[in-house]
């Protein structure tokens, strides 16, 4: 069953974790200062995740609502 | 209707049906546990039926703590705990003082936890109000209570209105009031209004709580302290019981006081703290270690994870459209499919696609509020749950179509709205060959062919045609509520025109006392001095209170029976709504039948027994000494010495027209026999009932007179009335009168009974239909019992447990007393 971004939202962060860990799947796996940045494909909608480097902890998991950012992950390198 | 002697009987029935068609008393086969996978019937199988919420019972620390309790201690500390307890009680006790901060015992199950309990707070001076649904342990524990005379009573689930209203109405006859609660009910999930119940507390003084939080121990509340202390520190006058068998994981209970001293007192005179054996140090050397984790940070983390998983199956439940009935943060899931058929089909489906769950049924639920209950933890995956709930979903709409019940059906069995989305129009899929019956409905036997209905039914009792006109005029346009009833017939045929099913029914208020121990109704019939309609129900029944005999014409031969059947139940259940009624009686069965059994349970039907019905055959007999040829030495010199020694003293009249104050002393003369006997306990009939039996052709009227030279007090008036059906062959002695000024003296009933054998005899009948109850009289006289039963459905459960609350030892001896004077 898809869920919808809205409801995605309704979980908490752990739990989205879990939800993009069991039906998530990684595009993008990108590393900046003191931050790791995954994008996640999960239903219909992608998810950015970004992670403190220095511990691998997960700060936050929104979905993306912007097309252009998106874009700008999926393209550069 | 009562919860009589047969209530154990219907539980065995139904839940041997559940191990019959293999989904109760499973056995698992695993020879190791990891997970939340189980194995049974030789197939892993994800178990949705654990109640331990939190996973921990494969924790290691709670292994190792157990096998370290055992190293250092055995496997038992065998001494009550009177005497001595291992040290591992006093440490375990100390970790719940802080878990809880408040005072602490500990007990081996809560069970033992509450019959410890509450008999030693509840005094002769409370009184104990039981919410309906609190947990059956509770319930237990206070029949405790009722051999020492306090007050206990049930009252609606979660309904603190009725709650405040019993509160006024007790508060200034009792010290103390009780209120008996769960802080999640088990079988539906839902929860004890926590902080209402608080205020009302702060409202009344007398009002205590004494509440069970097995459910909510672990999942909620700071340190997993439970759902009930999540709304902060225990109310100063609330006693909390928790269980640690389930999401703590060891087993084991904790009775959490609001002083020590109530404590210490429970502790030194709560039985099976005093004589019952301890927790295995296994047991307490595990809790040890989940006492740690609670006293942690982790569990903040395990309730997170849970409520997680929670809101995760919420949501898909919510997507898949399944018809979940209530809706709170516990992990306890109840989805509604309302008869019992359709739950059997789903939990085989499921247990067929890899998923145990639960199926909740009665005695949990009433029988038309079946369901599948399921349980989620942290050891399940979201993926597990999503994938159950897909495939509940699926199989629940090809089960539904296969058992012929809709969505509307089973949204309305639990009174709840149907979802607009699923506001699918009712289509009556065609049931087992229903495609070639075809049904006729009647509001009046004036609608019916009178040589027909005599055919299939004219032969029973007294409701043959002419009886049915009779019934109808008697019970429409009274004054009071029970003297009014609904008529329905109903004839199924085949495609050949023939009749495969035929049937009355009637739609009257019922005391639901009808069928219980007489003790029980004569405490109700105290209520009813000022409620007169406390414990009434209105009930759609085969038949009706004014008639007796087998009332359904079922042509088993039929290829159709079954057919014909699912008619009957599904226009019992239109009139059920149509009428408002509570309960529905199918009855008057004179043969066990296995088949028939099983398919009444699978459609939320349980068997009940009735009274023994009496039937006098063979009446062919020349003369009295032949008659007493046929009866049973007992019976012969029974008759011989209460009857036939003063049959001389009496004349039976056969009276045509009697006056208006005759009728009224015959009236008179019924309500003598009726109040003196609870045993059938129903309302009085009306007079308007007697009028219409006067100018009935059928009806015979007999009177017994004692004659002159014997009538020593003058009463120069009858001292019996017997008002009998006369139906083709067949006598029916329907309402007796007595007077009972020469009662002892004469054995009058006994010559009322022997009358009306000569009457019938006179009359040519053939048989005689003799009714229930006064066993030993109507065997006397040559009648053989019946034994009778009838399947019964209530759309809830309160009134039977109210009944069941009820204290069948009160009053019984003065009962029984009164009972013997009718009859003897």
């Amino acid at each position: 069953m898809i869920l919808s971004k809205s409801e995605f939202c309704q979980f908490s962060l752990r739990a989205k974790n879990r939800l993009i860990m069991e039906y998530g799947e990684l595009l993008v796996n990108r590393s900046c200062v003191r931050k790791k940045i995954c994008i996640y494909k999960i239903y219909e909608f992608h998810v950015e995740a970004i992670y403190n480097s220095k511990n691998n902890e997960l700060i936050r998991m929104e979905p993306i609502y912007s097309a252009p950012l998106l874009k700008y992950y999926i393209r550069s390198p | 209707m009562a919860k009589n002697n047969s209530f154990i009987d219907t539980i065995d029935q139904i839940i041997t049906d559940g191990v019959k068609k293999g989904i109760l008393h499973l056995n698992n086969e695993d020879e190791f546990l990891e997970g939340n996978l189980i194995k049974l019937k030789g197939k892993d199988v994800v178990n949705f039926g654990s109640c331990s919420y939190l996973g921990l019972e494969f924790d290691k620390r709670l292994k190792e703590g157990a096998i370290d309790a055992i190293q250092k201690y055995g496997t038992q500390f065998s001494e009550s705990r009177a005497y001595v307890s291992i040290k591992l009680y006093k440490d375990l006790e100390e970790k719940f003082e802080k878990i809880f901060n408040a005072s602490v015992i500990i007990s081996p199950t809560t069970t033992l936890g509450h019959i410890a309990a509450i008999p030693v707070l509840v005094s002769e001076k409370d009184a104990v109000i039981i919410d309906h649904q609190a947990h059956n342990s509770i319930q237990t524990a206070c029949n405790l209570l009722k051999p020492k005379g306090i007050h206990v009573e049930l009252v609606r689930h979660n309904r603190l209105d009725l709650l405040e209203e019993k509160i006024k109405a007790l508060k200034n006859k009792y010290e103390r009031i009780w209120y008996m609660a769960d802080g999640i009910y088990s079988m539906y999930g839902d929860a004890c209004p926590v902080k209402e119940v608080y205020a009302l507390m702060d409202k009344y003084k007398e009002l205590n709580l004494y509440v069970d939080d097995a459910h909510g121990m672990s999942c909620f509340g700071p340190n997993g302290s439970g759902y009930v202390m999540s709304f902060g520190p225990l109310h100063p006058r609330a006693i909390l019981a928790v269980s640690l068998a389930k999401a703590f994981a060891t087993g084991g209970a904790v009775l959490v006081f609001p002083d020590k001293e109530l404590a210490r007192k429970v502790r030194t005179c709560g039985g099976p703290l005093i004589t019952s054996g301890p927790m295995q140090p296994s047991a307490l050397g595990a809790a040890l270690a989940s006492a740690t984790i609670h006293l942690s940070n982790e569990i903040i983390d395990l309730q997170n994870t849970l409520q997680d998983n929670i809101q995760f199956a919420r949501l898909m439940i919510k997507k898949y459209n399944l018809p979940i009935i209530s809706a709170s943060a516990a992990p306890v899931f109840f989805i509604g499919v309302s008869l019992p058929k359709l739950g059997y089909n789903m939990v085989h489906r499921m247990l067929n696609e890899g998923y145990y769950l639960n199926l909740g049924i009665f005695p949990a639920v009433p029988m038309k509020n079946t369901g599948i209950r399921f349980t989620i933890t942290c050891l399940h995956t979201f993926s597990q749950i999503e994938k159950m709930i897909e495939r509940m979903a699926y199989h629940l709409s090809i089960a539904m179509a296969e058992e012929e019940i809709t969505i509307n059906q089973v949204y309305s069995a639990f009174k709840l709205p149907v979802p607009s989305d699923l506001q699918i129009e009712e289509q009556v899929t065609s049931i087992l060959n229903a495609g070639s019956l075809s049904v006729e409905k009647h509001k009046s036997i004036l609608e019916i062919d009178q040589n027909e209905w005599n055919k299939l039914l004219g032969n029973n009792g007294s409701f043959d045609w002419n009886g049915m006109c009779f019934l109808e005029a008697s019970f429409t346009n009274n004054l009071k509520a029970e003297e009014n009833w609904d008529f329905d017939y109903l004839i199924v045929r085949d495609e050949t025109h023939k009749v495969v099913l035929a049937t009355f029914l009637t739609t009257a208020l019922w005391k639901d006392d009808m069928l219980s121990d007489a003790s029980i109704s004569a405490q109700i019939e105290e209520e009813r001095k000022n409620d007169p309609y406390f414990l009434t129900s209105k009930v759609v029944s085969i038949g009706s209170l004014l008639t007796e005999g087998e009332h359904l014409y079922l042509d088993k031969s039929s290829d159709h029976w079954k057919g014909a059947l699912q008619i009957l139940f599904k226009h019992i259940s239109q009139l059920q709504e149509k009428y408002d009624a509570n309960n529905i009686v199918i009855r008057d069965f004179v043969s066990e039948d296995a088949e028939v059994d099983s398919y009444f349970i699978d459609n939320g039907y349980f068997k009940i027994n009735m009274p023994n019905s009496y039937v006098l055959e063979n009446m062919d007999w020349q003369n009295t000494e032949s008659y007493l040829q046929r009866l049973s030495s007992n019976g012969r010199y029974d008759v011989k010495r209460y009857v036939l020694r003063d049959e001389n003293k009496f004349e039976i009249k056969v009276v045509t027209d009697p006056s208006e104050a005759d009728l009224e002393l015959y009236y008179n003369m019924y309500l003598n026999v009726k109040n003196n006997s609870l045993t059938l306990n129903t309302f009085n009939l009306p007079f308007n009932v007697f009028k219409n039996m006067v100018s009935h052709k059928q009806w015979d009227i007999t009177t017994l007179c004692l004659k002159q030279e014997f009538d020593v007090k003058n009463l120069n008036n009858p001292v019996a009335v017997m008002f009998c059906y006369i139906a083709d062959n067949n006598y029916v002695p329907m309402i007796l009168g007595l007077d009972y000024s020469y009662h002892t003296e004469y054995r009058v009933y006994k010559q009322a009974m022997y009358s009306a054998v000569k009457r019938a005899k006179t009359l040519n009948c053939k048989k005689m239909y003799m009714g229930f109850a006064a066993d030993s009289e109507k065997r006397m006289f040559g009648a053989k019992p019946r034994i009778t039963y009838a399947y019964m459905q209530t759309k809830e459960n309160y009134n039977l447990e109210v009944l069941g609350s009820y204290n069948t030892f009160q009053n019984k001896q003065n009962i029984l007393l009164k009972n013997e004077i009718v009859h003897n």
